[in-house]
């Protein structure tokens, strides 16, 4: 069974430190995970962060693979999928990519995956002033994820995280809430035995 | 597939890469905050010039003896550190630097960064890998 998971969300959501909790779990829970990551710039930094902890990655620079590097998504797909077989493939876009569009990409590419899910990934700390600030672009990355995973949830109280969860559920209603942690590792373990279980 | 995510975020980015040494070994510590000091800089000037700070500054450094990432996505919480350095002090290494930020062009984006590693410039030498850019600009 293939897996491929995206792990959304906006600039500085937490989205390398999640893929690398959930790598290294995987990983050492015997999945072969392949994973995909996306950066903006010329200069690709989350690869680099992400093999230091021992996983392999693709990186793609200099573009977005939900729109001007399309098709770079789509044959790595197929030479991932074709040269190491893996349980599971997680893509980590940049923060300006629009899940939708990505999900789009992986179904037309055709590499035969079982089941595929996104994960959005909101920063809680910073989501009101996000949210304020760029409210109609959020909303874009958010809406049909499978789970909305609030991180950072060791920053905030109690309050600010019910008023998170508010704005979450009248943009996209049917996704799953998650509230994890990241960094500090809480909640992952749960999202990860979601994904890995199909019942995300 | 006509919409550019990155218009559509009015976002704007950059990243290089250099190699430095430095003039003589810096302490870890004293290193690593150089390094926070560059990112929080660069934080500061992107308020003054767009009112907010929208995006991530990042910074990986590799050394022969371990790694420093270092975030910034917020002034008030500062940067993030992950010193995974194990040596006393720091001689040389690898920066990767890149930020996307929106509400800024990407020239924008590339002279802040580029004005925030100034102050590397006194106790390392530094050896910034040329980029071919898309956008035209004067240096």
């Amino acid at each position: 069974m293939m897996i491929i998971c995206q792990l959304a969300g906006f600039l500085g959501s937490g989205k390398t430190t999640l893929l690398v909790r959930m790598g290294t779990e995987l990983s050492k829970a015997g999945k072969k995970v392949a994973i995909i990551v996306n950066e903006v710039g010329e200069v690709g930094v989350d690869g680099a962060v992400i093999d230091s902890f021992g996983l392999k990655s693709v990186e793609i620079a200099e573009g977005c693979i939900c729109c001007s590097l399309s098709g770079s998504l789509q044959n790595t797909l197929k030479m991932i999928t074709r040269e190491y077989q893996p349980d599971i493939i997680i893509i980590e876009p940049t923060g300006i990519a629009l899940a939708s569009k990505i999900n789009q990409l992986v179904r037309t590419s055709m590499v035969g995956e079982d089941h595929m899910y996104t994960i959005c990934l909101i920063d809680a700390f910073r989501a009101v002033k996000l949210f304020n600030e760029a409210h109609l672009f959020l909303s874009r990355q958010v809406a049909g994820a499978d789970i909305v995973a609030i991180n950072k949830i060791d920053l905030v109280d109690d309050q600010l995280r019910g008023k998170v969860t508010g704005i979450i559920k009248d943009i996209s209603p049917r996704s799953k809430i998650a509230y994890i942690s990241a960094k500090e590792g809480a909640g992952v373990d749960e999202l990860t035995r979601l994904l890995m279980g199909g019942e995300a | 597939m006509s919409e550019n995510s990155k218009e559509l975020a009015d976002a704007g980015s950059f990243g290089l890469k250099f190699d430095f040494h430095a003039r003589e070994g810096i302490p870890t510590p004293r290193f690593a905050t150089m390094i926070e000091d560059v990112l929080t800089e660069v934080g500061k000037n992107v308020v003054a010039k767009h009112g907010s700070l929208l995006g991530h500054i990042k910074a990986f450094v590799t050394t022969p003896h371990g790694t420093l990432k270092v975030n910034l996505i917020d002034l008030e919480l500062g940067p993030e550190t992950l010193n995974r350095i194990s040596s006393p002090e720091v001689e040389e290494g690898e920066v990767k630097f890149m930020a996307a930020l929106v509400g800024l062009s990407d020239r924008d984006v590339e002279e802040i960064m580029e004005d925030g590693l100034e102050a590397l410039e006194g106790p390392l030498d530094l050896d910034i890998e040329e980029h071919e850019h898309e956008h035209d600009h004067q240096h």
